[in-house]
């Protein structure tokens, strides 16, 4: 009789199992492709959110590293987690992405003003990256722990001077057409998108903050705040419209919630900086609101791919709810989720092996040839700060940059090396 | 009459010295046949072809781009997975499996009882092909997503750091590297005389280096366009033929030069899916492409270089035609005739005949003397109602010729052979009928997708999963078809939709 109680919840584990790892695939438009995973929505409180703000990154990530005090993460099926040999491994992995990160950030300052990424996708047109100053900010801070001191002070000044000409909390971003092409291929000036970069939700307000963070500058968090204030009025002052439920979404609303809910975990911290208790107690009550909306979206609503747009609207999709996740957002889904989006991006990553690569086989969308950045960046960001893969395993998803400058790619060498010294 | 000294020495000669051009194909043991990636096969098995063995992957996925090498009774791929298989070349069965650390993206290569593959961990293997035990690995820089070339004792390969390396194939040793601007992403190729490797960067540029050293012999201007990925160089003829895709999107130009083509014809007419064309029309269109090609320069995407100079003797008349936004299909080259064929756009003589996707798309036979291309026309007169007088038509979905659709051109001496997306279809170059030799359209080689099992609103993916089969592979949409067939030992080994078909003659 004891056997059944060993076997009935084994045939079920298979039966989960089985169904989130051979979920069917749509054809030329790869769309629903999600388990269909789901659990009833929770009630979070502003506890939950004190719980989620009050843990801050790393400041002094890399003297683990220099000491070779690693995290060598869960041991996944890849990891090379247990013996000397393979520590020894790890040291030289860490060390190869600390140069990655390195080698890349001193190209991108050599070669400054850069213009924004111009990516062809196919039959879906054209995309444009990084023309706006709230990815550059957020992606370069982050990366400071780990660079040589040369370097971080050239990335301080450069940072600086952008804070005051257009800082990340901006509603506008660079112009598509001005600096120096990010390109290894000759784009017609032609074909480049025109116009300007624009924020297209207060992510800017949180890398504002990470830059303040990580440069120990309160000076300028109280000389911007009356700023900023301005800027977050809108979003504190409005309802905030989202639908956990909805499939549908076409215009990267779940990204925009990320962004929001970003911008807001920044806000409260600048607003401590500002002793401003009422902007403080303002914010919170809205990004308890936002919390919900993100958890709850995870826990009831499985389809993480959403159609989006890129100069055509044909064949693109991206997973958009994993875009723009900072880690304060990945630890409350870590912790508040149940366990939904650890699975579903699990099951979605390891039937497209090879996801990581830049310019890879085309894995999300139609019939373009290769995938949009958006699509990487969110696997990555989702793998490294939900999934609990080994660091390792992660260290092998570092591929090589899009291009120069590539801010994605400085996200995803910081991401891993925070995971080797967490 | 016994032969004479003199006649001995001649026969010698001629057994010994005179490689010949058309050999017996027992083993497939390069991407795309042979170090000039000409695509040739001596010959290919009379259709129909029917299905020997079949062996899935579907669960690691296959690079669209890989080619099923087959040496020693063994036919050897990788999969995204990371494993490298052998399998039976007989009966599919695996003999082996060597696991590497990232995914196999490319295509292997044999050469005396090796095989050779590398891997996106960074390493190139050497491995035994009768044992898959390791002989010598290679660490590269980053991930290998090319094919090894092997010639002369030299294994050499790009990596996705941008180097070029040599390694002596006899024990992985390093011999000489070169740095290019950005990835490596394209196979290369080894001059007729074995001289001389040419390869392509993404920084857009081909280099050709001297196999024995690494000094580099040229570099070629900047290329246009985004990618020479997933290709490789093809030579022929003291010339080097590489395609791109442009960076405007692929159904924006196919469109404009769609348009571009009709209204050069002057045509005024209704339906301009057939237009009348001389050979001196047809000559007026070329010299108007290439007059348009020099003055938009950002839309060439069909380059050719003389390997003696790295100089453009000429600019073919060739327009973009490329599926998916891939690089244009590179040309293939019949040994035994000399005939280069290509892709190709003309208002004359070609049209689409699937409902008019991106039309006058067509096939083509280059002339390396003068760059011009004489066009390759099928003999079926249209069935369709309403089609204009003089119009000809190919049976739907036997040889593809649709211009927003990938799509990857071999030949054999009798046939100009077309993968495309889950079948095989061929052009007979004697009678110019069409023929489908293997597969159907959407069906990844006639066992999944919707031509197998419905379209999604016919309820295709349910069908799919009640046989536990997938309904699409995740990154195989139409095709993408960027590999050949290999044929050894009179059969057919089609890496499509993440599995190998082995294809025999009924």
């Amino acid at each position: 009789m004891k056997k059944y109680y060993i076997i009935f919840p084994a045939l079920f584990l298979a039966f989960v199992w089985s169904a989130l790892t051979t979920n069917a695939t749509a054809q030329n438009i790869v769309e629903n492709d999600e388990p269909d995973f789901t659990l009833p929505p929770i009630k979070l409180g502003i506890e939950d959110l004190r719980k989620v703000i009050n843990i801050l990154p790393p400041k002094d990530a890399n003297l683990n590293l220099l000491n070779n005090k690693f995290n060598l993460g869960h041991p996944d099926k890849n990891s090379t987690h247990g013996t000397n040999e393979n520590f020894r491994l790890s040291q030289v992995r860490v060390q190869k992405i600390i140069l990655k990160l390195e080698n890349h950030i001193r190209n991108m300052m050599t070669n400054l003003p850069l213009m924004p990424f111009h990516h062809t996708l196919g039959i879906s047109g054209y995309e444009v990256y990084f023309n706006h100053p709230d990815e550059l900010f957020y992606s370069l801070s982050i990366a400071i722990p780990f660079l040589p001191e040369d370097l971080v002070q050239s990335v301080k000044k450069y940072l600086e001077q952008q804070a005051d000409v257009l800082p990340p909390y901006s509603i506008n971003g660079y112009d598509n057409k001005s600096g120096k092409p990010r390109e290894s291929y000759d784009v017609p000036m032609n074909l480049r998108v025109q116009g300007r970069g624009k924020a297209i939700d207060t992510f800017g307000v949180y890398s504002f903050w990470i830059w303040c963070y990580f440069t120990d500058n309160t000076n300028a968090a109280k000389l911007h705040w009356n700023t900023i204030k301005d800027r977050m009025r809108s979003l504190l002052s409005s309802e905030y419209k989202f639908n956990i439920s909805k499939t549908d979404y076409s215009h990267d609303e779940a990204e925009h919630l990320n962004g929001d809910l970003a911008g807001l975990i920044g806000y409260i911290r600048l607003a401590r900086v500002n002793n401003d208790e009422v902007a403080i107690t303002n914010a919170e009550a809205k990004a308890v609101e936002l919390l919900n909306l993100r958890v709850n979206l995870e826990r009831v609503n499985p389809k993480i791919v959403n159609h989006t747009s890129a100069t055509k609207s044909l064949h693109v999709y991206k997973l958009a709810r994993y875009c723009r996740l900072v880690p304060e957002i990945a630890v409350a889904l870590k912790m508040y989720d149940g366990g939904c989006a650890a699975k579903r991006i699990s099951a979605y990553r390891s039937i497209r092996n090879g996801w990581y690569m830049a310019f890879g086989d085309r894995f999300i969308g139609g019939e373009n040839y290769t995938n949009p950045l958006h699509f990487g960046r969110a696997l990555f960001c989702s793998t490294a700060l939900i999934e609990n893969l080994s660091s390792d395993t992660l260290a092998s998803f570092v591929d090589v940059p899009h291009c120069i400058g590539d801010l994605y790619f400085i996200e995803k060498c910081v991401l891993v090396l925070r995971s080797f010294a967490e | 009459m016994k032969p004479n000294f003199i006649q001995l020495f001649l026969m010698f000669l001629i057994l010994f010295s005179a490689k010949p051009v058309v050999a017996q194909q027992n083993n497939w043991t390069t991407y795309r046949g042979d170090l000039q990636r000409t695509a040739f096969y001596t010959s290919f098995p009379s259709k129909p072809l029917k299905l020997l063995w079949r062996q899935e992957f579907w669960k690691e996925l296959t690079g669209p781009r890989a080619e099923v090498i087959v040496a020693d009774g063994l036919a050897f791929i990788g999969t995204y997975g990371g494993n490298f298989y052998a399998l039976d070349s007989n009966t599919g069965q695996i003999k082996w499996v060597f696991k590497t650390g990232g995914p196999i993206c490319h295509t292997a290569a044999y050469n005396n009882g090796v095989v050779f593959t590398g891997s996106m961990d960074g390493c190139l293997y050497a491995l035994f092909a009768g044992s898959g035990r390791l002989k010598w690995l290679f660490e590269a820089e980053e991930g290998i997503g090319v094919a090894p070339t092997v010639c002369r004792g030299n294994v050499m390969f790009g990596d996705r750091a941008g180097n070029f390396f040599s390694v002596d194939e006899s024990n992985g040793r390093l011999k000489w590297k070169f740095k290019t601007g950005d990835r490596i992403l394209t196979t290369a190729a080894v001059t007729e005389d074995e001289e001389f490797v040419i390869f392509a960067s993404e920084d857009m540029h081909l280099y050709c280096m001297k196999i024995e050293d690494g000094s580099l012999i040229w570099k070629s201007r900047k290329l246009q366009g985004l990618s020479v990925r997933d290709y490789s160089p093809v030579i022929f003829s003291g010339l080097v033929f590489i395609t791109t895709n442009p960076v405007k999107d692929f159904h924006t130009i196919l469109g404009e030069h769609e348009q571009m083509l009709i209204k050069r014809t002057g045509f005024v007419g209704k339906d301009p899916r057939y237009i009348a064309g001389t050979p001196e029309d047809i000559q007026k269109e070329q010299d108007f492409i290439i007059e348009f090609l020099k003055n938009n320069p950002s839309e060439q995407t069909f380059y050719t270089f003389r390997i003696r100079d790295g100089k453009e003797p000429w600019i073919a008349p060739i327009l973009y035609t490329g599926g998916l936004h891939n690089p244009l299909t590179p040309p293939c080259v019949n040994k035994k005739t000399g005939e280069v064929f290509v892709h190709i756009r003309s208002a004359y003589g070609t049209w689409d005949g699937g409902g008019e996707v991106r039309s006058y798309t067509g096939f083509g036979k280059l002339d390396i003397q003068t760059g011009r291309v004489t066009l390759i026309d099928p003999a079926y007169p249209s069935k369709e109602p309403g089609r204009p007088p003089g119009a000809k038509d190919r049976p739907w979905m036997t040889f593809n010729y649709i211009g927003d659709e990938t799509q990857t051109l071999s030949c054999s001496p009798q046939l100009l052979i077309c993968n495309h997306q889950g079948f095989i279809g061929a052009l007979d170059l004697k009678t110019l009928l069409t023929e489908r030799l293997y597969g159907k359209r959407d069906t990844y080689g006639g066992f999944y997708g919707p031509g197998n099992f419905g379209w999604e609103n016919q309820g295709g993916i349910q069908k799919a999963k009640a046989v536990g089969q997938p309904f699409g592979i995740v990154n195989e949409w139409h095709g993408p078809a960027r590999s050949i067939a290999s044929v050894a030992a009179n059969k057919v080994y089609y890496n499509v939709g993440s599995q190998v078909l082995c294809l025999e003659e009924q």
